[in-house]
């Protein structure tokens, strides 16, 4: 008996530097404003990082590509500004398939400016 | 995407079980390597960092992955094919070169895409087991002409930012070795390698991305140095026998 209460205390003792050495939960990045025709390839990964995905594809003859970033605790609220908004003539053209998990697309076309942004959801 | 990855580890975690590299260097031609040093390839056929958290729950661990994608974004390739040709001439005096640097970018990225296309082909199509063991194809067989003897191709299968939950953070490379001959495409050598180094100082994967992922790419050229350096048993198939 004695010997299992001893156990229990050696084993409450390593757990508890396990409570404390628990990951941080990643911060949340700040609210970030992308600007339609002005914020290039680079400014953007400063802002909101690498997208989880690149796609291409063309859009009436010209070459596009499209950044997919998926929801995830730490990501940037993204604030858009531009002529077109947060959505856009490319809109309807695009082949990606709506998905749940999809938290923004930045499209690029022929240039490494911004020509669109699309917002699917907030900050989860 | 999802479907090669699977299969890349197989492949890499099959080649492990091996002891040793699964395709071993004969001394006959390493006597020939010594006098016909090869001309470095790198590919990448997944151009996507990885970040793998290892997160201590006390009572179960928990191992979370993230993907990003450097796919037109940055190419890692010319900094490990310099690096490793680097390391053959300071480590073994062969007087190796990057293929890039010897045909230029525009004749030996061609190659290098139709190899990355090989590859996702073979993880698709199944046959990605005896892609090592594949001869050269005429195109690589070609390079002869431009004095290439053989061929040392290496594949950067993975980038890893491993972020363990006490704080402990490493980036790591995992990649594959192959030589060919280039007179009738044989494979000559198949192994695997991987090297990590320290990430000091850092709080978040966001510190690797900015200022065009100039931390990213300092760490990445730290761990092709390493991948290179002596200690590092990747290379050693070249070291002159005694």
């Amino acid at each position: 008996m004695r010997r299992s209460k001893a156990l229990l205390f050696i084993s409450c003792l390593a757990a508890l530097p396990g409570c404390g050495s628990i990951v941080r939960a990643p911060a949340a990045r700040e609210t970030v404003r992308i600007e339609i025709g002005t914020t290039t390839k680079r400014e953007v990964i400063d802002l909101i990082g690498l997208p989880n995905r690149v796609e291409r594809h063309d859009i009436e003859g010209r070459k596009a590509e499209n950044w997919l970033y998926f929801k995830k605790p730490d990501l940037s609220t993204v604030l858009v500004a531009g002529p077109n908004g947060a959505t856009s003539q490319f809109v309807t053209n695009r082949t990606i398939a709506p998905r749940r998990d999809l938290a923004y697309i930045i499209t690029f076309v022929e240039s490494p400016v911004v020509a669109d942004v699309t917002l699917f959801a907030e900050k989860p | 995407m999802k479907t090669f990855l699977p299969l890349i580890l197989l492949v890499m975690s099959a080649v492990g079980c091996a002891a040793g590299p699964l395709v071993r260097l004969e001394e006959e031609e390493r006597a020939r390597i010594a006098v016909a040093p090869p001309a470095v390839l790198v590919i990448v056929p997944l151009k996507h960092v990885h970040l793998s958290e290892f997160i201590y729950k006390v009572f179960w661990n928990e191992t979370k992955i993230s993907t990003y994608s450097i796919d037109g974004i940055w190419d890692p390739a010319p900094v490990l094919e310099q690096t490793m040709a680097e390391s053959l001439t300071a480590r073994f005096g062969m007087e190796s070169k990057s293929l890039r640097t010897m045909l230029g970018e525009n004749a030996a990225a061609p190659l290098a895409e139709s190899r990355e296309r090989a590859l996702k082909t073979a993880a698709v199509d199944g046959w990605i087991h005896s892609f090592p063991f594949e001869p050269a194809g005429k195109d690589l067989r070609a390079l002869k002409s431009s004095g290439v003897e053989y061929l040392l191709e290496i594949g950067l299968l993975d980038i890893v930012v491993n972020r363990h939950s006490w704080g402990i953070l490493r980036f790591q490379i995992n990649v594959y070795g192959r030589l060919t001959r280039q007179s009738d495409g044989a494979v000559v050598w198949f192994d695997k390698g991987m090297s990590s180094v320290l990430i000091e100082g850092m709080n978040s994967f966001a510190e690797l991305e900015k200022n065009d992922l100039a931390r990213m790419k300092r760490h990445f050229a730290d761990a092709a140095k390493a991948l290179g350096a002596p200690g590092n048993p990747f290379l050693e198939v070249f070291a002159p026998r005694p």
